[in-house]
């Protein structure tokens, strides 16, 4: 079975080890979260996801 | 995503904060937030352009949708964890707290001196056929 590599992000850029790009998106709530602020104070889990899942 | 919730008090014990993020508008988002009782933001990134900088943006997708992803950012702001996870399933609570519980892997290491003796490796072998290949996880 051939398996598709559906990420397109070239290799450098997630990577473990590699700085993670900048992020900076409003919540639900419209409030601004940078993850450079953010990520000083607590490590920070992304989820990705679609839907609800 | 109720998954995480539920576990978060786990999360917060090891110094997470969590975060979702998808391309869905507020509105859509803050529904999913309130079905689900979800205490951690969600970002809205309606305009793909975040999600496309991250190289997330699935290309197989007619709707642009994000590539289910799961990512630890550390302090220092490097990647930690960096799991593709994909439309067939999704890297687990347990395998997240693992990783997050016993750290890094290990980086490859350069051979010892002992290493270069053919004893060594019989020692070696000898082992594994008395204690098995897998380290046991230690008590408690």
């Amino acid at each position: 079975m051939v398996m598709k590599n559906r990420v397109m992000a070239p290799d450098h850029v997630l990577r473990v080890g590699a700085k993670a790009p900048a992020l900076r998106l409003p919540d639900t709530t419209s409030r601004i979260f940078d993850l450079d602020d953010e990520r000083a104070r607590r490590r920070q889990l992304l989820i990705f996801y679609r839907g609800h899942w | 995503m109720a998954d995480y919730q539920r576990r978060l008090g786990e999360l917060e014990a090891l110094d997470v904060a969590v975060t979702g993020i998808s391309v869905d508008e507020a509105v859509r988002s803050e529904r999913v937030r309130r079905q689900f009782g979800l205490s951690f933001p969600i970002l809205c990134d309606p305009s793909r352009q975040t999600v496309r900088a991250w190289g997330l943006l699935d290309p197989d997708d007619r709707q642009d949708l994000a590539v289910p992803a799961t990512l630890l950012v550390e302090k220092d702001g490097t990647l930690g964890m960096v799991a593709f996870d994909g439309t067939r399933f999704r890297t687990t609570m347990d395998a997240v707290l693992e990783r997050l519980r016993v750290g890094p892997a290990a980086p490859w290491r350069p051979l010892r001196w002992v290493q270069a003796w053919p004893w060594y490796w019989a020692r070696c072998i000898a082992n594994v056929g008395r204690y098995g290949m897998k380290q046991k996880a230690p008590p408690g």
